[in-house]
């Protein structure tokens, strides 16, 4: 079966459809390529004024402001260009768990925030991330891409270790332009996840931070002896899996999910919970109520 | 403390290669399985706050290692199977006597438990439950105690030897049982004697304790209550006097209850032909289930009967080939039910017919003439003159019998005689100078030839007093005008004669058995009684082993002696249920006690020799009614003492605490207490 098939069907399109109907009815009026960058440049509407420098473009000078208070005033426009989208996902080993799997549930939300966004005539690429950058889907434009979108998400494997840091610290290093990014993990990373959304802040990215995870992991019905196995690092841990260890088990995952959350909050990073469980429309939606990615 | 399955080497082996596996598998390492998560360092955290209890996690893996030492220490104590060292003053003998008379047969009221069933219980009861240091035995009580097993400290045994237990036909009490019983326990330490009844027969425990050791721990049981019984007291037949062809059958029946009852009464006549349903008995009549014979119904009738009342029912009718006849009672539908059936059936059988020889030496008696004439099939009558029986001393004809009148023998014949107003010192029977008009006192009520006879107001001319020599027995007794005591007619037991034999004579024979009248019954108004041709033919039926020759039934529990052929020397006696025992016969007499309801067939080879009937015996009238509360008859401890004295063996009791600690550690290892 064609791999795109197996994991966009008929019926994914027939919700993506639906999602993009919606976001047209949060935004009203919109129209196409209306969003406003902030880099101000040659475009038509005044954004503000500045003081003339040496070797400005003198077309663009302010002879009425001159006229009235003396001073050599440089008129400024905003630049109207189109958005663009990152969509990060965390290809690494730990997002292989689940049912269905975190990486599946990841790329079906990348390839409806995908669709969105380029039904939206955004640019939108992908980039696909474990302990560096394991594949890349350059930034492109129109719905026609969205198949290409498609073909690429469909290609990708869950596989090896994280390092979210240095793997979005490439990503962005390599960008063209700067504008929205997604990024889409477990957040399960030995190094942190700190400084990677650190990293989307510092280069001004508006980043929205979409965590993966698996209510009901099959592990809560082990007991007795066991050996655990990092799916990542291969570590090993000897442990006696008990009622009570898989409660305080739980609650140490509840406990990170807390501290990413605060974390993204005191950054000013939007934050979503994606569980496995869930359908990923709902978080869609969740995403759009929020009103950041939809402008 | 010994062990009975182990010495203690090996037990000390068993013991240490357990504890031994068990080490070893404790320090082996088991190989955990894998399981592959995500992000370890989750885990890590929750493993971490488990490991700060690192201490009691030790001492858990300690307790579960204790646990397990001590499950194997049990279960191999177990296996030893511990025996407490028995001092020799604890050691108890105990014999449980069953009683298993016929009343034992009463089934339990609304169930077809019998009483001996629940006997069979209690005394399973008391053998499992028993000390293991008892040794015990058991003993079924019927005519006889039967010891089933020899004293034994194996509760196995002794259950399987109470399964063997049956009860019998017979009443008898439990006298002769204690006695054994008591024996059995002489000098043996702690002896105890338990007794299971009903107390039909009552036990007299003041007689029984004087008789009874001291130090003898008597205790008796009671089973059954109340029963309700109608029942068959008697049966018994004979042929008629004016025509033997004719039979006579004698049915007493008695109701038991304190309610009115009908019940209907049935008389077979029955062939020797076994059987278990009428497909047995085509062409023979219909099956008698409860006798498993053949026969055809002569009589029924509907009976019905008064609380506690006896009722006697006659049946006549022409003799059957087999003479054997079954009497069958059930109660009608709607009255008292019956909780005993043995006693709802009662056989007899006709008595022979033998053809006796009698020699009779007289000048001329009609009336002893017309006597014999009534039953020519049974009497081969010679008559001679006391002249040509002189003359003809040694070539007289065949006779089994003789009688002298009007002649007294000089000799002693070699067959039984009566004799006839002897006179004189030299006759067989001595007698004294002749006394006039004597008067009968006394009639002997006990001896065959005179219990039933009438001999009031008889007059007799004239009597020639008899000289009983030691061992006559003087049967009829008078007085004289004169006030002396006049003994009239006198029996002298000797040797039978067998019907169509000859005793044999010679020297150092046996004398026979002999009767003297002492008076000439021509001249007395006896020869016109209805007792005179009584006694005759009841004196030549107890000269030939009849005693009671109008009842040929026997009863059950009381040894019995059968005339046979004095060729035969051993025989085969087929009981009522088909099987079969050997008795010996001692100078023509066979003897044997039965034991059940039924006929006793014996044999010589295949050659039959005689049918017996045997019925329940009819004693006492109590006999088959228990008594209005038989558990109220006596003490009868509580059943919580036997508890209290219950004992489990120890392995038991170390299974079960190793079971309980199997339990205890699988709990504890599912809640991860112990891991």
């Amino acid at each position: 079966m064609n791999k795109r098939l197996q994991y966009f069907d008929g019926d994914f399109l027939k919700q993506l459809e639906l999602l993009h109907i919606i976001s047209k009815k949060i935004v009203v009026g919109r129209e196409r390529a209306e969003r406003k960058a902030k880099r101000i440049g040659s475009g038509v509407e005044f954004a503000d004024h500045r003081e003339y420098v040496l070797g400005d473009d003198l077309r663009y000078l302010d002879w009425n402001a001159y006229g009235r208070s003396d001073r050599m005033l440089l008129r400024l426009f905003q630049e109207e260009e189109d958005l663009h989208v990152n969509l990060i996902v965390d290809g690494s080993a730990s997002m292989a768990a689940g049912h269905p799997t975190k990486f599946d549930t990841a790329r079906r939300l990348a390839a409806a925030l995908g669709y969105i966004a380029l039904a939206n005539l955004d640019r939108v690429g992908v980039t696909c991330v474990d302990d560096a950058v394991r594949a890349r889907s350059p930034a492109s434009r129109g719905r026609s891409h969205i198949f290409h979108l498609f073909d690429f998400l469909s290609g990708l494997e869950p596989g090896a270790g994280t390092d979210l840091a240095t793997a979005v610290k490439n990503t962005v290093h390599g960008a063209e332009r700067r504008g929205m990014a997604v990024l889409l993990s477990d957040f399960f990373d030995a190094h942190g996840y700190e400084n990677a959304i650190r990293w989307l802040v510092y280069r001004r990215y508006s980043p929205i931070v979409i965590q993966i995870v698996d209510d009901a992991p099959t592990t809560t019905t082990l007991r007795g002896d066991v050996e655990l196995v990092d799916c990542e690092s291969g570590r090993t841990l000897a442990a006696t899996l008990s009622p009570t260890v898989h409660r305080e088990y739980r609650d140490s995952i509840t406990t990170h999910e807390h501290n990413l959350e605060r974390f993204c909050t005191e950054n000013n990073v939007l934050y979503f919970r994606a569980p496995v469980q869930q359908p990923f429309q709902d978080v869609v939606l969740r995403l759009f109520r929020a009103g950041r990615f939809l402008k | 403390m010994n062990f009975a399955r182990l010495d203690m080497q090996l037990f000390a082996a068993i013991l240490g290669a357990g504890i031994g596996v068990m080490v070893i598998l404790y320090i082996l390492k088991v190989r955990r399985r894998r399981v592959v998560v995500p992000h370890i360092e989750l885990w890590q955290f929750a493993a971490r706050r488990r490991e700060a209890r690192t201490l009691w996690q030790h001492l858990r893996r300690f307790f579960s290692f204790l646990l397990q030492a001590a499950f194997v220490t049990l279960l191999a104590f177990a296996i030893a199977d511990p025996q407490r060292i028995i001092d020799p003053v604890d050691a108890r003998s105990h014999v449980i006597i069953i009683d298993g008379t016929a009343t034992m047969r009463t089934r339990l009221a609304g169930t077809t438990e019998t009483r001996f069933d629940r006997a069979k219980a209690l005394a399973r009861q008391l053998a499992e439950r028993k000390p293991s240091a008892e040794d015990a035995m058991i003993v079924v009580s019927s005519a006889h105690p039967t010891p089933l097993s020899p004293f034994s400290r194996d509760a196995t045994t002794i259950v399987e030897s109470i399964s063997r237990a049956a009860p019998t036909d017979v009443h008898a009490t439990l006298d002769e049982a204690l006695r054994r019983g008591a024996d059995f326990l002489l000098n043996r330490p702690s002896p105890r004697l338990t007794v299971i009844t009903d107390f039909v027969t009552p036990l007299v425990e003041k007689k029984w304790r004087n008789a009874l050791p001291a130090a003898l721990h008597f205790e008796a049981h009671g089973v059954g209550e109340r029963a309700a019984n109608i029942g068959i007291t008697s049966l018994s037949a004979r042929r008629s006097l004016a025509d033997p062809r004719i039979y006579e059958l004698f049915a007493s029946l008695r109701n038991f209850n304190e309610a009115e009852t009908s019940s209907e009464l049935s008389i077979y006549a029955v062939t020797g032909k076994r059987c278990a349903s009428n497909l047995d008995c085509v062409g023979a009549g219909e099956c008698v289930t409860e006798a498993s014979l053949c026969g055809t119904v002569q009589e029924t009738t509907r009976v019905p009967l008064k609380p506690g009342e006896r009722v006697i029912r006659t049946f006549t009718g022409e003799s059957s080939a087999a003479g054997r006849f079954v009497a069958t009672l059930a109660a009608s539908p709607g009255s008292t039910s019956d909780d005993f059936p043995t006693d709802n059936v009662a056989t007899a059988t006709l008595p022979p017919r033998p053809l006796t020889r009698v020699l009779h030496v007289t000048n001329g008696n009609l009336y002893l003439k017309g006597l014999f004439a009534l039953a020519p099939e049974q009497f081969d009558v010679t008559e001679m003159t006391p002249d040509r029986f002189k003359s003809k001393a040694n070539s007289l004809p065949a006779h089994d019998v003789i009688l002298f009148e009007d002649f007294v023998p000089t000799e002693i014949p070699r067959v039984p005689y009566v004799v006839f107003a002897p006179s004189g010192n030299d006759a067989p029977f001595a007698s004294a100078p002749e006394v006039k008009l004597p008067l009968v006192t006394d009639v002997s009520k006990k001896h065959p030839i005179t219990r039933w006879l009438a001999l009031k107001d008889v007059n007799i001319a004239s009597a020639f007093p008899l000289k009983p020599r030691a061992g006559d027995t003087v049967l009829v007794r008078g007085i004289s005008a004169t006030g002396g005591d006049v003994p009239l007619v006198v029996a002298r037991d000797g040797a039978i004669a067998a019907p169509g034999t000859r005793s044999s004579g010679g020297p150092g024979h046996v004398q026979p058995r002999a009767l003297a009248i002492a008076f000439d019954v021509r001249r007395s108004d006896f020869a016109l009684r209805v007792s005179f041709p009584l006694l005759i033919i009841n004196t030549i039926h107890w000269f030939q082993g009849q005693s009671d020759s109008d009842t040929a039934t026997y009863g059950t529990g009381i040894a019995q002696r059968v005339n046979v052929p004095r060729e035969s020397r051993s025989l085969t006696i087929e009981t009522p249920s088909g099987s079969k025992a050997r008795t010996g016969v001692v100078g023509g007499v066979a003897s044997f006690a039965p034991n059940q309801v039924g006929f006793y067939v014996l044999r010589d080879g295949d050659r039959e020799l005689a049918t017996v009937a045997a019925n329940l015996p009819e004693s006492a009238d109590s006999h088959f009614s228990p008594p209005a509360d038989a558990r109220a008859a006596t003490r009868i401890e509580p059943r919580a003492k036997l508890v209290e004295r219950a004992s489990f063996d120890i392995w038991f009791i170390l299974v079960a605490i190793a079971l309980a600690l199997t339990t205890l550690e699988w709990v504890s290892y599912h809640r991860r207490l112990t891991v």
